[in-house]
C-alpha cells in the first residue's frame, strides 16, 4: 500500500495533471488491485440507485474527474490510493444523492421548495437539494437493503447487534463498550460481516 | 448522536468503510482472496485500471481539444468580422490608425513602439494587419 504522505507546510500543494499521470503509472499492482475491487464492492453496493452500473464505469468516471481536477488531489496530505478511493465513494455518493433527491425534488410540495423567509432566495436551491444530501429517499433505500443484510444474521445475535451499533455510526471502542466485548469480538464480528457482505451484495 | 442524526445516518456507509478498511488493511494472497470474493480477478485488475485511466485520459484530452478548436474558431470569427468592418481606402486607414495610435500613446505611451515610422510606407495589408492587431489587444 502507498505511504501515507506526512502534514506539512506545503500539504496544500494540489497536485497537477502531469502529477496525476504519474501517480498512476506509479501505482503498484497490490494499489491497482484495492482501487479495482473498491470500485467493483460500490458498483454492488450502489445498484439499487443506478442499475447496471459496474465497478469499471465508476473507475472510467473517477480517472476522467481525476484529469479534470473536478476534484483536486492535495498529493502531500493524501495518498493517490486514499484520493482515488474518496472519488469512487463521491460518484456513488452522488447517484443516491441526485437520483433520489431528483424524486424528492419532484415528489415535494411547491411550498417546500421555497427558501426560508430569512434565507436569500437562491436559484441553486434544488440542484443543492439534488447534490448535496443524503435525502430521506436515499436513505430509507440504503435502511431497506441494511435490513435485508442484516437478517442473514438473525441465527448469530452478537454479530447483529456489532452490525446494529456500526448503522448507527458508533465508533469500535464505543461498541465495544455498549455491547461489553472485548477488541477481539468485535473484530471476528467485523470480519463476518464483511464476508456476507461479499455473498449478500454479490447475490441480491 | 441524537435521534434526528440518526435519521439522517446511511448504515450503507458504515458497511462502506468497514469494506474499504478491509482492503486497505489487507496484504499479499489476503488481498487476492479477497478481491476474488468479490468476484475480482487479480490478475485482470492490473488492466482493468490502466485501461479505465487511459481512456479517460483519451477523453480529456479530446475535450481540451474541441475546447481549443471552439477558441480558435471565435477568434477566427473576431478577426474576420474586424477585418469586415476596416475601410477598404488606404488613406482611411492610415487615418484611422494614426487615430488608433494617438488614443493609445495617450493612453499609455510604452506601449506605442511604432510612433516614429512613418504609415505612408506600409502596404494596405500592413496597415490592415495592424489594425486587426491593434483590435486584438484591446478586445482580447
Amino acid at each position: 500500500m502507498s505511504q501515507h504522505p506526512p502534514d506539512g507546510p506545503e500539504a496544500e500543494h494540489v497536485a497537477s495533471k502531469n502529477e496525476t499521470i504519474s501517480a498512476w503509472k506509479a501505482m503498484t499492482r497490490e494499489d491497482k488491485i484495492r482501487l479495482n475491487a473498491f470500485a467493483e464492492v460500490q458498483a454492488r453496493i450502489r445498484q439499487r440507485y443506478d442499475p447496471g452500473i459496474s465497478g469499471s464505469d465508476l473507475l472510467n468516471e473517477a480517472a476522467l474527474r481525476a484529469f479534470e481536477g473536478t476534484r483536486e488531489w492535495q498529493l502531500r496530505k493524501i495518498s493517490f490510493l486514499q484520493y482515488m478511493f474518496g472519488i469512487v465513494r463521491s460518484i456513488s455518493g452522488d447517484l443516491k444523492r441526485t437520483n433520489a433527491g431528483k424524486l424528492a425534488a419532484a415528489t415535494m410540495s411547491e411550498s417546500n421548495l421555497q427558501p426560508a423567509d430569512d434565507e436569500e432566495g437562491s436559484p441553486r436551491f434544488i440542484e443543492e437539494l439534488c447534490v448535496e444530501r443524503d435525502t430521506p429517499e436515499g436513505i430509507a433505500i440504503a435502511k431497506e437493503q441494511f435490513v435485508a443484510f442484516q437478517s442473514d444474521f438473525e441465527d448469530d445475535e452478537a454479530t447483529w447487534y456489532v452490525l446494529e451499533c456500526m448503522s448507527m455510526g458508533h465508533s469500535g471502542p464505543e461498541i465495544q463498550r455498549r455491547l461489553g466485548i472485548t477488541a477481539k469480538q468485535l473484530d471476528a464480528a467485523r470480519k463476518k460481516i464483511v464476508r456476507r457482505a461479499h455473498k449478500f451484495f454479490l447475490n441480491n | 448522536m441524537d435521534d434526528n442524526q440518526l435519521k439522517q445516518t446511511n448504515p450503507l456507509d458504515r458497511l462502506s468503510d468497514l469494506l474499504e478498511e478491509e482492503l486497505l488493511q489487507a496484504t499479499g494472497a489476503e488481498l487476492e482472496e479477497i478481491a476474488r470474493e468479490w468476484a475480482v480477478d487479480p490478475a485482470k485488475s492490473v488492466e482493468a485500471v490502466d485501461c479505465a485511466f487511459k481512456e479517460a485520459l483519451q477523453q480529456h484530452n479530446k475535450a481540451k481539444l474541441r475546447e481549443a478548436m471552439r477558441t480558435r474558431d471565435a477568434e477566427i470569427a473576431k478577426l474576420a468580422a474586424i477585418q469586415q468592418e476596416l475601410p477598404k481606402d488606404r488613406n482611411a486607414l492610415i487615418e484611422l490608425l494614426t487615430t488608433r495610435l494617438a488614443a493609445m500613446r495617450q493612453d499609455n505611451p510604452s506601449r506605442v513602439t511604432i510612433q516614429h515610422r512613418n504609415l505612408g510606407e506600409l502596404t494596405e495589408d500592413d496597415l490592415r494587419g495592424l489594425l486587426r492587431d491593434l483590435c486584438a489587444v484591446d478586445h482580447p
